[in-house]
């Protein structure tokens, strides 16, 4: 190893893990004692890290309080290294850890709303792309209708849920009254795309998340018929889809349709 | 002429001020962004970012570089750069000569070096290496520091002066990082503002720090200080007129403030570069006395 590779991998083992090696490299003075010096730069990377996830989980934050969210920063950051270039990034672990970790998971409302505002965090700087035009598939031939598959917005996010995180999450941003939190007898679907700069979730049927995860998986509309049909019979299999389709395409979640 | 000319007075482009930037113009001349937030695939940041460049010109600024870094340099990164370069059109591309991380990792700080011929050699090379990437020269700045280090044969600014001339990189000169530097290390800040080779000082910065006693800590949170608008002033008288920006990351004011805060960096310039106008011109009258007393 090089004298520069030896004096920085100290260095950073000083910074992510407390090692005291990087001391043999450095020099204080009597104003300002090699403790002192060192201090700052580790102060500055564990509360860099710590605002990085405030910034990435301010509801979060805000449920916690100042006190506590600084607690579980500390306890993540000094878990977590960043392999990242975008401080952004830091912190896609965090609901694992909360999962994870045994204080955190007592209380599993705190992962599941953090798995949200990850999820959002990413609907927002997702890709752009133009969606489909509403009259687009209007000159698609009947008989190729059935075949039709298509292609996703990239900020489409799916998440099932088992409290009623977005609307704890909309009065924590909001700074609004927070709702009385709830387990629901059974998950909400939930999904959460950007139409144009705007990000929207909304919550789904079980019937259009299923055929909304299938369609994306690849399932072309007759198949989304066929499906549909398993559950409302043959006859208004075709029509509900067409409904889903159409809402689909309202909403901007498709990109492009195209015949197989 | 190895350095563009000035653009003038600018600021950093921060979230806060977005929707003002766009709506009420202001007398801003250019402004720096930072690059790392717009490494993005999509949505608004760039979006706003987009429109903004429509109105001003922008300079991209990056903290993930890590061009002192015994690591390899992260391609990734530099595609990313290159590619966002090529969308914006920047008038310039500058970091940090610093290191961030090794082994994979980055710490999202901007740590110093060891000012050794052996860190002097692998920093050129790769500054070598990040320019012939971007294909075009880079602007690397001084930081802010806090420790020595046993093995540094050379001053900070020396180290600065040779790495720049070896690799042929321009400068971004902050003023308020020599001044944090020059009190934590106990140096003359003056003698580090004469040896920067004037020629290459393609942009300047300017920030608030917060004082410790003892020492100063790089913050970015509040206003210039006094001090270092002397070392501006001194900075400009030296190096010219050179495009300024105030950088404020922390405490974010209303952009009408750091606007007025503009404003004194507008006006110190004029005060400078017209005194340093009268020198130039004094120095030349004096340098040739003859050809006056012949003129007509």
């Amino acid at each position: 190893m090089s004298s520069l590779a030896r004096v920085q991998s100290d260095f950073q083992d000083h910074l992510l893990r407390g090692s005291e090696a990087v001391r043999a490299h450095l020099l204080g003075t009597a104003r300002v004692p090699l403790e002192t010096r060192l201090g700052i730069y580790a102060g500055a990377y564990g509360s860099r890290l710590t605002d990085a996830l405030r910034s990435n989980y301010p509801a979060l934050a805000a449920l916690l309080g100042e006190a506590d969210f600084a607690a579980l920063g500390a306890d993540y950051v000094r878990t977590h290294d960043s392999p990242f270039f975008s401080i952004r990034n830091y912190g896609d672990g965090l609901p694992e850890f909360l999962v994870q970790q045994a204080t955190y998971a007592e209380v599993p409302l705190l992962a599941e709303l953090a798995r949200w505002e990850w999820t959002l965090g990413t609907v927002f700087d997702a890709a752009d792309a133009t969606p489909l035009a509403v009259g687009a598939l209007a000159r698609t031939p009947p008989a190729r209708w059935a075949q039709l598959s298509f292609e996703w917005h990239p900020s489409v996010r799916r998440i099932a849920l088992a409290w009623n995180v977005p609307q704890l999450w909309q009065a924590l941003t909001r700074g609004e009254e927070r709702p009385e939190l709830v387990l629901l007898p059974e998950p909400i679907e939930w999904l959460a795309w950007r139409q144009e700069l705007r990000s929207c979730f909304r919550s789904l049927s079980r019937s259009e998340a299923a055929a909304l995860d299938a369609a994306r998986a690849g399932d072309c509309f007759g198949e989304l018929c066929e499906r549909l049909g398993a559950e409302l019979g043959e006859h208004a299999a075709p029509a509900q889809a067409a409904t889903l389709l159409r809402a689909w395409v309202d909403a901007g979640l498709i990109v492009a349709a195209r015949t197989a | 002429m190895l350095i563009r000319p000035s653009l003038g007075f600018g600021l950093g482009l921060r979230v806060e001020h977005y929707e003002s930037v766009l709506a009420e113009r202001p007398p801003v001349d250019w402004f720096e962004v930072l690059t790392e937030n717009y490494l993005v695939p999509g949505g608004k940041p760039l979006d706003y970012l987009m429109r903004v460049r429509e109105r001003y010109p922008v300079a991209m600024h990056g903290v993930s570089l890590s061009i002192g870094s015994s690591a390899p340099l992260d391609r990734e990164y530099l595609r990313q750069v290159a590619a966002l370069a090529a969308r914006v059109q920047p008038e310039w591309i500058s970091d940090h000569l610093c290191w961030t991380g090794v082994a994979g990792r980055n710490t999202h700080d901007l740590l110093p070096l060891p000012y050794t011929e052996e860190a002097l050699e692998h920093v050129a090379a790769r500054v070598r290496q990040v320019q012939d990437m971007l294909g075009r020269r880079i602007l690397l700045e001084n930081v802010s520091s806090y420790v020595t280090f046993r093995d540094s044969a050379l001053t900070e600014w020396q180290f600065l002066a040779q790495l720049a001339e070896r690799a042929d990189c321009l400068i971004l000169l902050d003023v308020n990082n020599i001044y944090v530097s020059a009190v934590n290390h106990e140096f003359d800040p003056y003698d580090y503002l004469n040896a920067v080779p004037a020629e290459r000082v393609q942009q300047i910065h300017l920030a608030g720090h917060e004082d410790h006693g003892s020492y100063l800590v790089d913050t970015h949170d509040t206003a210039v200080c006094d001090p270092v608008w002397e070392l501006y002033a001194a900075a400009l008288r030296r190096c010219g007129a050179v495009s300024t920006m105030i950088e404020r990351d922390d405490h974010i004011p209303p952009l009408s403030e750091l606007c007025a805060e503009l404003g004194r960096a507008r006006a110190l310039a004029r005060d400078a570069l017209g005194a340093a106008a009268a020198e130039r011109t004094a120095a030349a009258l004096g340098a040739a006395p003859q050809s006056t007393a012949v003129a007509p």
